[in-house]
């Protein structure tokens, strides 16, 4: 028996080992080349995916010697656990999941912000279930993505209007799931971002309230990339950045096509678009609002027991990357 | 000799046997080659007790299954009371080799099934399984369950289930010690012994034990190996009541002298050991 | 101290040394700063989790609603299952018409089922209890038509003989018989049910254990989330120890069969 208490811990011992050895090798660096030219980018469906979608169309990565291998998922929360877990080399993440990317002490580079604007988030609710204005949503089942903008808007709307996270229902629903919930009325109201709301509008018709608030939220839609990207192959970098650039160059001019090829991917008629265009920012930049913001959001999510009590918040100027943007253009960023 | 002869009592009223086999043959499925049984008769009075002796795979157990109603006969009839066996029933209760009490239910729960089946109040069960656990000496082992128990006691709880179907008149016995030791065996013979002759029942006990067959029965039918047909029957004419005493009387001696001088012709037959034929 | 060692049987000694040994070297590894301490916290830190969780309220009312889910969904699907089962077990034309049917759906997993119960039955409790009935379902019908149908036939020969009726064979006999079968399906049912009810309450619930375990993911919370963990495991070492001890109790006969 004795023997067999040594076994145990012997093994014990030798899972240990293992783990730290794991540990060790992650942290080895591999073979360092000038240039990665064939990458993974994760992207998620919405509006603010617009530059991405037009540098794939008109192959302005290409024009850059760049392959592109494209993965979609259910949102930006989700094209950052791509990126973290090493199955993507960008994508496309908003601000708020970057937040707990720095509480964490986990690394992830915004490169650049490639849109922003205050009324892509809404909140769409069920008339036929009461609710009329902003203050009926109390004690109202709504869903929203947690940790994302969706989460954070809805607590800003809510605060907006005198109420609390308490208040609700909150039901955690990925964005392409929620029309379907309010139409079945499984749920009374949901805020996330477009196309999402715009369809459920669409079938919902009269039964539907938009409960928009402009100016609530001006939330910057970034290209988050690894850590390791950024200290290996910085030309890389750039030129997704350039191919960006041409993309915002040719939303500018050539408008009409620009909008039919978001059009394909979003699944919004070019004259919806063209309404939610006027909105969005188009333009590569690095804001140093957005780590302002950024710090609003941690400790809201320290609030919200999402982050340890004693959690700190972190610098967040950590999480940017700001070498390729600066030159390229010095006056598009502002952090320091 | 002619069954209406053999059967005739008193007063020319013609005696319907308890069970009459009538030339049964059963083969079965898959193998049309072999009969399990061949063209077998015999009767068994009321009261009566007969066994069927043979080698192993003679058939035995198939005529207890016939008599039970488990397997119907392919050819001829399996008569009781003069009327023909259409399935199982209480009327012929059956004691197995490896005794096959339900697990799931306790002794007290194993000897009033029948008496439940039959419809009795609960109470009467309870009393008629009581009695029954009693006369097999089991008092006090009432609440266990067949998994607790021995080889011997768990055929006790075996023999008192069948007696407790009281309707039963007729008790087929399928090997019944011979899963036991030699002691228990003896034991629970002489058990059975006393119980015949006390509740009257009509019992068919098959076995191979030539000891057992000449100790218990009042007729044996000494059965051919493979098909089984009827080879000899031999009265065993022995007084009542017999005890293990007995084995050692004369008349048991030259009686188990024939039986043993026939069994031996079937094994041999079996076996095919010609260097032992010679002799 | 000695003295009270040696009291200590070294079967016990094998049983209580390796999981302190195991969290104080875990403490140690994660402690040591070679993983990201947010990642890979050490047990104290999901210890304190929990805590915090418990102060929070929402560690108990997830875990009862949970249970709840897990109940009557383990409840129903053993209905389900014990039924149906005794019908293929029993029947030769529902054994084949019907037990090829279900055999058609055992193999496809729970969660390849998430997306159409919420289609059917949308986000409310209803699918939630759905998807454990669901999988609770094949494992206790499996062991159920496995054990009716291959009830000892001596068994059902010795009540016939004893003067039983179809309808007391099967009560008195065939589903006595089965019950050991039975109960080991139903045990596999609720280790069944667990992970069907963190399936379900990953996607559109709004409380519930699985509920936390997502959004711990969404944020990070890994301390949170491992204690969320250990707290299922409670409750699905619970459950199985309650089930073992009911079947003892209920069927002390089961180890003879």
């Amino acid at each position: 028996m004795k023997r067999k208490i040594w076994i145990g811990i012997t093994i014990v011992v030798v899972v240990v080992i293992m783990l730290v050895a794991t540990a060790l090798m992650n942290g080895c660096a591999k073979q360092p080349s000038p240039k990665k030219l064939d990458l993974v980018l994760a992207v998620n469906v919405t509006t603010y995916s617009a530059p991405v979608y037009i540098a794939l169309a008109k192959g302005f990565w290409e024009e850059e010697g760049l392959k592109i291998t494209r993965k979609d998922f259910a949102a930006g929360r989700f094209c950052l656990d791509a990126i973290l877990g090493g199955k993507a080399d960008f994508g496309t993440v908003a601000e708020a999941p970057m937040v707990f990317v720095g509480l964490t002490g986990q690394k992830a580079l915004i490169i650049a912000t490639m849109a922003s604007g205050d009324n892509e988030m809404k909140v769409i609710a069920r008339k036929d279930h009461g609710i009329v204005s902003p203050l009926d949503i109390k004690g109202k089942k709504v869903a929203a993505l947690v940790s994302t903008v969706s989460e954070f808007f809805l607590y800003l709307f809510l605060n907006e209007h005198g109420m609390t996270m308490s208040n609700i229902n909150l039901v955690n629903l990925k964005p392409a799931e929620m029309p379907n919930a309010l139409i079945n009325g499984d749920i009374d109201a949901f805020a996330v971002w477009e196309p999402f709301v715009y369809n459920a509008g669409k079938v919902l018709n009269e039964k539907a309230t938009v409960l928009s608030s402009k100016g609530l939220y001006d939330i910057p839609f970034n290209i988050v990339i690894p850590e390791e990207l950024a200290q290996k192959y910085p030309e890389t970098i750039k030129s997704i950045l350039r191919g960006l650039v041409k993309a915002e160059q040719f939303i500018g001019t050539n408008r009409k096509e620009a909008l039919e090829i978001i059009s394909k991917e979003v699944g919004l008629s070019t004259d919806v678009l063209e309404g939610l265009a006027k909105d969005i920012k188009f333009e590569l930049m690095l804001n140093n609002s957005t780590i302002d913001l950024m710090e609003r959001e941690a400790k809201w999510a320290i609030e919200a027991g999402y982050a340890p009590k004693d959690a700190k918040i972190p610098d967040y100027r950590s999480l940017f990357y700001t070498k390729a943007l600066k030159s390229l253009n010095p006056k598009a960023v502002t952090i320091e | 000799m002619d069954l209406k002869e053999k059967y005739k009592m008193k007063g020319d009223s013609v005696v319907i046997p308890k069970i009459s086999v009538r030339n049964l043959t059963v083969i079965y499925r898959g193998n049309h080659d072999t009969p399990a049984v061949q063209d077998f008769s015999f009767n068994v009075p009321a009261g009566g007790f007969t066994s069927l002796l043979g080698t192993s795979g003679c058939g035995k157990s198939t005529i207890i299954n016939a008599i039970a109603g488990f397997v119907p006969p392919t050819k001829g009839q399996v008569l009781m009371d003069g009327n023909p066996i259409m399935g199982p029933g209480p009327d012929r209760v059956v004691v197995f080799q490896d005794y096959v009490l339900f697990p799931w239910k306790t002794v007290l729960g194993n000897v009033e099934f029948g008496p439940r089946m039959s419809g009795k109040s609960k109470n009467d069960c309870e009393n008629i399984a009581k009695e029954y656990i009693e006369l097999v000496g089991l008092r006090g082992y009432e609440h266990k369950y067949p998994g607790e128990l021995s080889g011997g006691m768990a055929q006790r709880v075996g023999l008192a289930r069948a007696l407790a179907s009281e309707e039963t008149g007729v008790i087929l016995m399928d090997e019944p010690f011979g899963s036991l030791d030699a002691q228990t065996r003896l034991i629970m013979q002489e058990l059975l012994l006393k119980i015949w002759e006390d509740l009257h029942k009509t019992i068919v006990f098959v076995t191979h034990d030539v000891d057992e067959a000449i100790l218990l029965a009042e007729e044996i039918i000494i059965m051919t190996a493979s098909p089984g047909r009827v080879k000899k029957v031999i009265d065993v004419p022995m007084s009542r009541p017999r005890s293990y005493r007995d084995i050692a009387s004369a008349e048991y001696i030259q009686i188990k002298g024939e039986v043993l001088t026939l069994i031996r012709e079937e094994t041999l037959k079996i076996m095919n050991v010609s260097s032992l034929v010679k002799k | 101290m000695i003295p009270f060692i040696k009291k200590l049987s070294s079967k016990r000694l094998a049983i209580l040394v390796p999981i302190p040994l195991f969290l104080l070297l875990w403490e140690i590894v994660s402690r040591v700063g070679l993983y990201n301490a947010a990642l890979f916290p050490p047990p104290s830190r999901a210890l304190l989790a929990l805590i915090e969780m418990l102060k929070e309220g929402t560690l108990l009312s997830d875990a009862f609603i949970s249970v709840k889910r897990v109940s009557i969904g383990f409840c129903l699907g053993s209905f389900a299952g014990i039924s149906i089962g005794t019908l293929t077990g029993r029947s030769k034309f529902f054994g084949i018409t019907l037990g090829q049917l279900i055999q058609l759906f055992r193999p496809i997993p729970v969660i390849a089922f998430v997306s159409l119960t919420i289609i059917f039955f949308g986000l409310g409790e209803f699918s939630k209890y759905f998807l454990i009935t669901w999988g609770v379902f094949f494992p206790v019908w499996l062991n159920t038509d496995t054990g009716i149908s291959r009830v000892e036939s001596s068994y059902l020969r010795a009540a016939q003989s004893l003067g039983a009726n179809t309808r007391r064979l099967l009560t008195e006999v065939i589903i006595p018989a089965a019950l050991p079968y039975i109960a080991a399906g139903m045990r596999i049912g609720i280790a069944v049910a667990y992970i069907c009810l963190i399936v379900a309450e990953m996607t559109g619930a709004s409380e519930g254990l699985g509920y936390r375990i997502e959004i711990t993911r969404l944020v990070f919370r890994i301390d949170k989330m491992i204690g969320i963990l250990v707290v299922l495991g409670v409750l699905g070492a619970l459950s199985d120890g309650a089930f073992v001890w009911f079947r003892n109790k209920l069927l002390p006969w089961h180890k003879w069969i």
